[in-house]
């Protein structure tokens, strides 16, 4: 489960990561996180225009280390999918970090163990 | 020689793929990005990889493989640009050792553009590729009748 600090609108964030792999292997990560990414030009058949809220930033953190920040912005899909690949070089926690533009945040935490090779 | 039906269909088609191009493959549109992102410099060609489908039926979720070009050091950043969106400047991401130079990922396209990925190396040199990806129904045009607003 994720830790919230008032998650807005990011929802329960699925992340594809293996528990194991061997030092130097190259790991594959695949993220999505539900979330509108509302541009702010969306106009309802009111003639209201949908505010703007979005996910601006996802960040991975890997034993400490930070190997991935991305800056999102509205051009991004609904429900950000991101996808990206390491090497596996010492056993270490993983943080997920999803922050909307309204300060809320969800973050997940996810253990890799690397065997020697 | 007489002009058919179909002839005429043809030139009328061809004539209105002339008159729709210039628009969609139109440069200034980058130029106020690269602008706005990089100051003064301009990307050289190359020394990043762009994967994406040169045709999409919706422009709601069009996935994207950016990677850096394994021939050359590795850059620091790589970003995204859709010139032709509401807001062109679409992502970009910082990736440190010991994560890969690549990111795939899923984006909104307006309608049919020139995708252009970027990367960015420590010293400040830039590189880009483009990719025309002709988008069939773009972004955000749904049944209720939402719409883009400029």
């Amino acid at each position: 489960m994720s830790e919230e600090q008032g998650a807005g609108l990011i929802g329960e964030p699925r992340i594809r990561l293996p528990d194991r792999a061997r030092a130097g292997e190259v790991v594959q990560v695949r993220t999505l996180v539900a979330h509108p990414m509302e541009t702010g030009y969306r106009i309802t058949t009111n003639g209201e225009t949908v505010p703007r809220r979005i996910i601006e930033r996802f960040r991975c953190r890997y034993d400490g280390r930070l190997i991935l920040d991305a800056e999102l912005r509205p051009a991004m899909a609904a429900n950000p999918y991101l996808e990206f690949r390491f090497v596996a070089d010492r056993s270490g926690e993983l943080v997920f970090e999803w922050i909307e533009d309204t300060g809320a945040r969800r973050r997940v935490r996810r253990r890799l163990e690397v065997d020697e090779a | 020689m007489r002009f058919s039906r179909r002839r005429l269909l043809e030139a009328a088609g061809a004539g209105l793929v002339i008159a729709v191009l210039p628009r969609a493959l139109r440069a200034d549109d980058l130029e106020a990005v690269f602008g706005r992102l990089f100051g003064d410099r301009r990307p050289e060609d190359g020394g990043v990889i762009l994967q994406v489908s040169s045709l999409v039926e919706s422009g709601n979720s069009v996935a994207v493989t950016v990677r850096a070009d394994p021939d050359r050091p590795r850059p620091r950043h790589l970003h995204l640009v859709m010139p032709r969106n509401p807001t062109p400047w679409g992502l970009s991401v910082e990736l440190q050792a010991p994560a890969v130079p690549e990111l795939a990922t899923r984006v909104r396209l307006a309608g049919t553009q020139n995708l252009t990925a970027i990367a960015e190396w420590d010293d400040g040199s830039l590189g880009a590729t483009a990719v025309s990806v002709m988008v069939t129904r773009g972004a955000c045009i749904d049944e209720n009748f939402e719409q883009w607003v400029r």
